[in-house]
């Protein structure tokens, strides 16, 4: 595919190096030419100099003939406009880096407006993955469809889990919560299990399930961890905002501090957010950690503009008690401790870039099919697809154990009028629901490619 | 300095070249001359040696722009070193300097000779001799990148051996830039050899100079070049001599649509003003020689042509004209074609930039605190570019101050020493007085030639990648 990156700061230029290896085009639009240039020392595309919300600058990048347009400046306007002019002269699907909080709120008003396909906010992604985090430490990845309502998670089985040993078929009876279990991989091997399969320890399973059974599923697997409900923030950015909302929203009862040194920030957030403490002091002055109580809380998570400071901070509050997570910028410096003994490092630019990355991967290869979410696990051996059922066909109107599927396929999850369904047996598919199906060695462009076809 | 990769990239190119080898030995074939089986032992020797540096000498380190330059000149030796081995083997150019200077004359381009008459060759032998200048038109190692699956390194490599002073890409992808001047350079080349055909040449030599016209070269399979033609063959050259002095981009624009963009290309422009005024400058002062408007024009353009683009076909002796219009010619030499064609010289396009920025620099001297942006192409241009250029510039005099001094010593007439270092280092291969297009390089001794093998080689790859070779800091552990 043909893809114009405008904006080559740290995003654009992750961004830029996975996609040539991937062996797309790439055109760099910059307004710097020495930017431009050491980035084409590196990597195999083509550069623009200018500003990219400018049409002929647009023009000469050949926007006519891309696929997609990725605008990830530093600022949200230009991106905006710089969006919304690629629209107008040509039929490429645009993603703007949109980060401000004030926006978020019309997000959608301005995505379906101007012809956006999708909107990226690094530290609204940041704010998330942390969460996920805190909430499901134990997970290997996770990813979400139906807008963050149906998950998929990857986790270990541990040694003496008591679904070891347990059919399939009786887990959920069992285990008193409603998940399903799509792939199993054991001694390096991946199985799409079927009822009869058994759990055995030391599996890596992929499971799904809504939010309220993820956690249950954890407690009842042997992962008897208690919530985090203690957080204490550093710094008052934009990441805090969106993570002490996601906090308030996601967990009951939480307690959350946030420590930081300049007086209006706090000022603001502390009128966002009333039922939240909000410590003006700096962080890095001695005592000020320990009088706040840093050694209580459950969880410790440095989001000041500094690395270094991120770095120190959670590394002085990592212990058995508390779980530190630093926000760590500079891709370098994120290479360099990720051994070092923090709980989670965190870095905005490559969660987003990572983002945008899946998403054009997806794009790529569900071009010309009906495919709306795609997600690649297992190094890339098993797939995770969305699909949107538009039209009455040979799957629909049918029981699902009545369906003749193509082995290797389970149909993992189905949203209908904006409630979960985890599909057994006896549910059956109809025009308007979203479907995610999992499966092994399969390529599928269409829903009705699932069942065997004579 | 990763010289594992570049000896890995070295023998990629040996396998190339082993592969380039096989076309001269079907020409034997076809001619039914004993001699092509020089040509298998080549193969082999070119094929046993790069399969051995291609094999074990693998590295995954990264590729710098030091590693880039040292590719490309210790690649473009190497393949001189291995091509002129059917020259000396075959024993139609006895000394090994000799087939060296034969060699290295037909990869740059240049087009100079040691053979006083090159109809002596053997068909397949002398095949294999223009053939050098098509691969060496376009560069081998832009070959190299167009045929192999890449990554984004070998932008480091198109730059060190691409003319000019700007080397962009075409589309986004070193390979499929290289890959589209190829199918061009093959397009173009192909049409004309096939209007040569149509001229009435005979088909061996349309090939032969259609490879020489191609690469911008100059080598001519007959005793009396380009002479030996119909006017209107003469004609044909002239013109698809100027369609190669220009940028390649240029066809690559009017490929794409880009019609308009193409014609109003600055340099383009520049580069015919040139050859306008050469032309009806020479016509006006060499009238009295012919009498005849048409054959004075004919043989002006022809040389203009043949001169500007640093080819170095002639059909007359030039060593006669008036001494303005040979001294016109020896501009034309410094001038060469556009970058980014196969033509050899400064380029149009860096003599356009210093003009530029020397009267920028006057009018900043009388208005020190004036602002200038220098705009080329409508572009405006880095001051780094601009630099580069000038640098350029200063390091080429000094390259033809010294190959002047050292020819010098020979003892020739001033025109003789001048001229050869100027055909040689900007690739013409055809100069004044006892280097015209009468007399050929057989007149210097050894020492004399090992300087002009250096002046072509250091010509064509534009003087850096040459003196990086033989810098101490490309070498040195980077600190």
């Amino acid at each position: 595919m043909k893809i114009i990156i405008v904006g080559c700061g740290k995003v654009g230029l992750t961004l830029a190096h996975n996609l040539t290896n991937e062996k797309h085009d790439i055109i760099l639009v910059d307004k710097s030419q020495l930017v431009l240039d050491n980035a084409m020392l590196s990597i195999d595309c083509m550069s623009v100099i200018g500003n990219g919300a400018i049409q002929s600058v647009l023009i000469e990048a050949q926007v006519e003939t891309a696929d997609y347009l990725i605008a990830c400046t530093s600022s949200d306007e230009i991106n905006i406009l710089t969006c919304l002019m690629a629209r107008k002269s040509s039929k490429c699907r645009t993603i703007a880096r949109i980060r401000n909080p004030e926006y978020a709120k019309q997000l959608e008003y301005i995505m379906s407006e101007l012809d956006i396909t999708m909107t990226i906010n690094p530290e609204l992604a940041t704010a998330r993955e942390i969460l996920r985090i805190i909430k499901y430490p134990k997970s290997i990845t996770s990813s979400s469809f139906f807008k963050g309502r149906l998950n998929s998670l990857l986790i270990e089985i541990p040694e003496n889990s008591k679904i070891v040993g347990v059919k399939l078929s009786d887990a959920n009876k069992y285990l008193k919560c409603n998940i399903l279990i799509c792939v199993i991989e054991r001694n390096g091997e991946i199985i799409i299990p079927n009822g009869n399969s058994i759990i055995e320890k030391n599996d890596k399973i992929l499971f799904v399930a809504d939010n309220k059974n993820v956690l249950s599923f954890f407690s009842e697997i042997g992962y008897a961890y208690k919530q985090l409900s203690s957080f204490m923030i550093i710094g008052a950015g934009r990441i805090t905002h969106y993570l002490v909302n996601l906090l308030l929203k996601n967990i009951p009862n939480c307690s959350i501090k946030v420590v930081e040194k300049d007086l209006s920030s706090c000022e603001d957030l502390a009128s966002k957010f009333p039922n939240i403490s909000v410590v003006h002091a700096d962080a890095t002055e001695k005592n000020v950690l320990i009088k706040e109580g840093m050694n209580d809380v459950g969880a410790f998570i440095t989001l000041t503009g500094l690395d270094e400071e991120n770095i120190i901070l959670a590394l002085l509050a990592n212990n058995t008690k508390t779980k530190s997570i630093a926000k760590v910028n500079h891709l370098n410096f994120a290479d360099a401790v990720k051994d070092m003994p923090i709980g989670s490092i965190v870095n905005p630019e490559r969660i987003a870039a990572n983002i945008i990355l899946s998403y054009v991967r997806a794009a790529a290869d569900s071009r010309d099919s009906d495919i709306d979410t795609l997600y690649r696990l297992f190094d890339e051996r098993i797939e995770a697809m969305g699909f949107r059922i538009k039209t009455e066909s040979i799957v629909t109107n049918i029981k699902i154990k009545d369906l003749k599927l193509k082995k290797n396929v389970v149909i993992a999850g189905i949203y209908r009028n904006g409630n979960v369904i985890m599909p057994n047996g006896f549910d059956e598919l109809i025009v308007g629901d979203s479907v995610v199906i999992i499966t092994k060695d399969n390529k599928f462009k269409n829903i009705t490619e699932i069942v065997e076809q004579h | 300095m990763n010289i594992k990769k570049v000896l890995n990239h070295i023998g990629i190119m040996m396998i190339l070249e082993a592969i380039l080898m096989i076309i001269p030995f079907i020409v034997s074939l076809i001619y039914n001359e004993s001699v092509g089986k020089i040509f298998i032992y080549c193969i082999i020797v070119l094929l046993i040696i790069g399969f051995f540096l291609f094999k074990f000498f693998v590295s995954d380190n990264k590729f710098y722009s030091a590693e880039g330059f040292v590719t490309v000149s210790l690649g473009w030796i190497v393949l001189s070193l291995f091509g002129a081995l059917p020259f000396y083997f075959s024993r139609e150019i006895p000394n090994f300097i000799d087939a060296l200077f034969e060699t290295v004359s037909g990869f740059t381009t240049t087009g100079a000779t040691i053979l006083s008459n090159p109809s002596n060759l053997s068909k397949c032998i002398n095949f294999w001799r223009c053939l050098t200048h098509f691969v060496g038109g376009m560069g081998v190692l832009v070959l190299m990148l167009a045929i192999i699956p890449t990554k984004s390194e070998n932008m480091q490599i198109m730059k060190a051996e691409s003319p000019g002073p700007q080397v962009g890409k075409l589309v986004s992808k070193v390979s499929h830039t290289a890959r589209t001047l190829y199918y061009i350079y093959i397009f173009l080349t192909a049409l004309a050899i096939i209007s040569y055909i149509i001229s009435g040449m005979p088909i061996y030599d349309s090939i032969c100079i259609g490879f020489g016209t191609a690469g911008t070269g100059g080598f001519v399979v007959t005793s009396n070049g380009c002479a030996a033609y119909s006017e209107l063959s003469q004609t044909l050259i002239a013109i698809f001599m100027l369609l190669f002095g220009v940028n390649f981009n240029i066809y690559f624009l009017i490929l794409i649509g880009k019609i308009k963009d193409a014609f109003f290309s600055e340099e383009l422009r520049v580069y015919f003003i040139i050859v306008i005024i050469s032309v009806t400058v020479i016509v006006l002062n060499i009238f009295n020689l012919y009498g005849n408007f048409n054959k004075t024009f004919h043989t002006a353009f022809f040389h203009v042509s043949s001169i500007i683009t640093t080819t170095g076909f002639a059909i007359g002796d030039f060593s006669k004209w008036p001494e303005f219009s040979q001294t016109i010619l020896l501009f034309l030499m410094i001038c060469g074609g556009c970058a980014g064609s196969t033509a050899g010289g400064i380029k149009v396009s860096r003599i356009i930039l210093s003009y530029k920025a020397a009267t920028n620099e006057l009018y900043t001297q009388l208005h020190p605190d004036s602002v200038k942006i220098i705009k080329f192409e409508d572009k405006p241009i880095q001051k780094d570019t601009i630099r580069t250029v000038l640098c350029y510039v200063v390091i080429y005099v000094i390259f033809i101050l010294a190959g002047i001094a050292l020819i010098s010593l020979e003892n020739y007439d001033f025109a003789t020493t001048v001229s050869s270092v100027f055909e040689t280092f900007n690739n013409i291969g055809q100069g004044l007085s006892k280097v015209g297009p009468t007399g050929n390089f057989s007149i210097f001794n050894s020492f004399s030639k090992l300087i002009f093998i250096v002046l072509m080689l250091t010509g064509r790859l534009e003087i850096f990648p040459i003196i990086m070779l033989f810098s101490k800091k490309t070498w040195k552990r980077s600190i």
